[in-house]
């Protein structure tokens, strides 16, 4: 409403001719009728056309009526028609006019007033009107309405329930343009408007419940929704606070049902709309704070949001429940990334400053931090520390804790680690040293840089001996005894993965294994690959069969593993070539027990001995063996020790007598049926030979 | 008329021959096609998933620029002119474990967004993706987990165009598998999914 309107009158234009007709009724009482047929009138404040007004003094008190065929009032009110105000019995001294118990008629833009009861006084003197209005029922709800109206501007004050919602916003009575239509919903507000000021004053308390609302593509909407607050405006913006209690939200791409959840209150200081510059009206607020559920809690302040991003700002957060935080908050942003399926348990709290729509500080903390992967790829249990980063500046130093956790079903841990977070990298400050069963993976130095190129990585490092046996046992693995050490000068990584550098030496079967050409990929992702090649040197067979449990064969064997990849821990490629040494050959013999599992390993394999022969010994020596397989997916060429030109190759070459020798005749061997094979020997009895 | 087609042959050769001759790898786009094809529809056919779309008949490819009748006669110069060990045959892998195994958990999840695929609260987005189109119909306790099932997606069709271009030792064809599969996706989908138009559009096929 326009302000200064009264004390300065009206400052009408009467358009049209003002017929007046004063009469003066026969009969035995006196008195007087006036009606004034007004037509136009425009004021600052209001347009009114079609403008009558009746007064009928005959009795003690005079009576008056006007009425109006269209009116123009401010927003948001708008256009009103078919006014008709009648006053029964009105006070009139020299200083003020008084109608106690008025009636309005009038409709508007999606409402509509029928003899609706008014009380007003107006002061002329002071040029101010009073009034007192029983809520008439308009948008269903129940309460009164009254203030004062005069030059310098308006005082309204309310106490309202029940208002229907939607037909309340649909009215256009209020100046709100949501982005969320609002389907139901009913809403109480108590508190005053005031205009009078020298910037418009409210303060309302303000209850909703039942509230239904939801943007076009269902992006942002509740249901069931209960809240109350306050709002309150002066000249530094809006004060809002608000706490929600019933219901359910979905903001994209949070869900909150309020009855899991807890409670959700809200407070924001200082709030205003601010043009933007390029993506149209933001806002900005000088705090504001969220708390959900009495664990979590949200600060923000020095607040400036432009389009759909945060342009500006200091944001804390602090949960004691990281169980529920993180899954009500986290999980539905990490999504689709390796951390998507994951738990979180544990407290956090921390800060990031926002300048110019991007990061550029971070500092937090945590305590009892655990992490779960759903689908058991890693675990992290009871980890503190604390990390800061800046993006134009060398950040404090770092540091963490973290009391056990599980990589690929290892068991890793204690250890803690302090390192420098850099605007673009991170540098270890100390050697780090992760204990893995009874040895351990560490880095003596380690600096990642992310570059324009891609990440650089520096790193000095080596895998403390490690004990086979716990760690086949760890795997699930067949158990082996033996040790893995190994040390990593470097590592490169690029778009096919972690490459490392140097070598790593498996002591195993009283022999060695080197492994070299290590290349990691994917490692937590859906198809995880290793690239690795072997060296291995003089195994001892006797324990090798020994822990596969399929017979026993004695002797050594050397060879090398070329360009094995591993896809999902599945061999998928490899140049495997491996046979008895020539040198220092030692003792040669391959029991009854391990021809047959090869036999029935093998299927196209063959024993060159009658069956009823085998029995009579339990053991034969043997020249050498050797197996070779050239695995391309499923598929492996095998060979052995030696050629035949009718396509068979020999894989154990006999010795002395009786002379054994096993022949292959399949050079195409399916590689997973192999395995299924080998499985199915180890876990079966033993064959008897008949 | 003879000496005119003469002096056309002579201008011929002495072209291909005074040319400095580049050869390009170009990216086989018709067999880009027929393996997003077969990926796409080993996808929607999964169990629970509705019947793939019929699509009208291609129509036959036919040649451009230049006349048929030169073609062989060009041919022929260049082959005597260009080593033909730079010729490569316009082909693509579309094996591998990552690739198999990204197919198996596209192939597992498609049931599950099948259902938001056919009510419209999806749809294949103009970039080879999925996107969130109009989630009103979805109850609200369900949201989150459409907007899980499309990260979910998104992750894996993101590996799965950047493994075929790996497969073939071209990441830099990424960009270009994506755009081809992004075209397949919609030519497959069943009618009455949505899908962007090349403006970014929805529109329900």
């Amino acid at each position: 409403m326009k302000r200064g309107a009264g004390r300065r009158g009206l400052r009408a234009l009467v358009l049209a001719s003002l017929p007046l007709f004063a009469t003066v009724p026969a009969g035995a009482e006196t008195g007087l009728r006036l009606e004034l047929d007004i037509g136009s009138l425009v004021h600052e404040a209001f347009d009114a056309r079609g403008l009558r007004a009746h007064l009928s003094w005959v009795g003690p008190e005079p009576r008056f009526e006007v009425q109006a065929d269209r009116l123009h009032l401010p927003e948001p009110v708008g256009r009103v028609e078919a006014l008709h105000l009648r006053c029964p019995r009105a006070e009139v001294t020299a200083r003020r006019l008084a109608c106690p118990d008025a009636r309005l008629t009038a409709r508007g833009d999606g409402w509509r007033l029928d003899a609706a009861a008014l009380d007003f006084d107006w002061d002329r003197e002071a040029g101010l009107v009073r009034f007192s209005v029983p809520w008439p029922g308009l948008f269903r709800g129940r309460g009164r309405v009254s203030g004062l109206a005069g030059a310098p501007g308006l005082r309204v004050d309310l106490d309202l329930a029940g208002l229907d919602l939607p037909m309340l916003l649909g009215s256009g009575l209020v100046p709100l343009e949501l982005p969320v239509a609002v389907q139901a919903g009913t809403a109480g507000v108590a508190g005053r408007i005031d205009t009078r000021g020298r910037v418009p004053a409210a303060q309302l308390d303000l209850s909703v419940s039942g509230l239904d609302f939801s943007d076009p593509a269902g992006l942002h909407a509740a249901e069931g929704l209960s809240a109350s607050g306050r709002v309150a405006h002066g000249p530094a913006g809006y004060e809002v606070q608000a706490r929600f209690t019933e219901g359910a939200a979905f903001f994209d791409p949070w869900f909150l049902d309020l009855a899991e959840a807890g409670p959700v209150s809200v407070s924001i200081s200082s709030l205003q709309t601010v043009p933007g510059v390029a993506d149209g009206v933001g806002w900005s607020a000088a705090s504001g704070e969220m708390t959900l559920g009495g664990h979590t809690r949200l600060q923000g302040t020095g607040l400036q949001h432009r389009g759909d991003r945060l342009e500006q700002g200091e944001i804390e957060w602090q949960t004691g429940r990281l169980d529920l935080a993180g899954g009500l908050l986290a999980e539905p942003m990490l999504a689709g990334t390796v951390l998507g399926r994951s738990r979180f348990e544990g407290e956090t709290h921390g800060r990031l400053s926002v300048s110019q729509g991007r990061v550029r500080a971070v500092e937090a903390s945590w305590q009892g931090l655990g992490l779960n992967d759903d689908l058991g790829r890693f675990a992290l249990r009871d980890s503190a520390g604390r990390i800061a980063w800046s993006d134009d500046a060398l950040a404090p130093e770092s540091h963490l804790t973290v009391a056990a956790g599980e990589v690929l079903g290892l068991p890793a841990g204690p250890f803690q680690m302090h390192f420098q977070l850099e605007p673009r990298g991170l540098r270890l400050l100390e050697p780090l040293f992760v204990p893995v069963l009874d040895g351990g993976a560490g880095a003596d130095h380690f600096h990642l840089r992310v570059g324009p190129e891609g990440p650089e990585v520096e790193f000095e490092g080596g895998i403390r001996a490690l004990s086979l046996e716990r760690l086949t046992e760890a795997l699930g693995w067949p158990r082996f005894t033996g040790r893995l050490a190994g040390i990593i000068p470097r590592v490169f990584y690029d778009v096919d993965g972690l490459r490392v550098d140097g070598l790593l030496l498996v002591q195993v079967f009283d022999g060695e294994i080197v492994l070299s050409g290590l290349r990691i990929r994917n490692l937590f992702g859906i198809a995880p690959e290793l690239e690795v090649s072997a060296e291995v040197r003089r195994l001892e067979l006797d324990l090798l069969t020994s822990a596969l449990d399929v017979g026993r064969v004695e002797g050594r064997l050397s060879g090398r593993v070329e360009d094995l990849l591993l896809v999902d821990w599945v061999p998928q490629r490899m140049r495997l070539s491996l046979a008895t040494p020539e040198e220092d050959p030692g003792r040669r013999r391959i029991s009854q027990r391990a021809v047959e599992n090869l036999t029935a390993v093998g299927g196209g394999v063959q024993g060159r001995l009658a069956a009823t022969f085998l029995r009579v010994f339990d053991a034969f020596a043997y020249r050498r063996l050797g197996f070779n397989c050239e695995l391309e997916g499923d598929v492996c060429l095998v060979s052995g020790v030696v050629d035949h030109p009718d396509g068979t190759f020999t894989l154990v070459e006999g010795g002395g007598l009786p002379q054994i020798e096993v022949i292959g005749h399949n050079r195409r061997v399916d590689w997973p049926e192999l395995v299924r094979r080998l499985d199915a020997v180890r876990e079966g009895p033993p064959p008897v030979v008949q | 008329m003879r000496a005119l087609s003469r002096m056309f042959a002579v201008l011929v050769v002495v072209l291909a021959a005074s040319a400095c001759v580049t050869i390009h790898i170009y990216f086989p786009a018709a067999a880009a096609e027929e393996a997003a094809r077969t990926i796409v529809r080993d996808v929607l056919e999964a169990p629970g998933a509705p019947p793939p779309f019929e699509p009208d008949a291609a129509p036959e490819p036919t040649s451009r620029g230049i006349t048929p009748l030169l073609m062989p006669a060009v041919a022929w110069g260049l082959d005597r002119l260009v080593a033909p060990a730079s010729a490569q045959a316009p082909d693509l892998r579309v094996e591998s474990p990552a690739i198999n195994r990204v197919r198996t958990s596209m192939r597992s999840r498609s049931p599950e967004l099948a259902p938001y695929l056919r009510n419209g609260a999806i749809g294949f987005a103009r970039d080879g993706f999925v996107e969130v189109r109009d989630l009103s119909d979805v109850p609200l306790g369900e949201r989150s987990r459409v907007q899980r099932l499309v990260s979910e997606e998104n992750a894996d069709r993101r590996t799965l165009y950047r493994e075929i271009a790996r497969a073939n030792d071209r990441p830099d064809w990424e960009d270009r598998i994506r755009e081809t599969f992004a075209r397949v996706w919609v030519e497959e989908a069943p009618a009455g999914y949505w899908y962007q138009d090349a403006d970014g559009n929805w529109r329900q096929k």
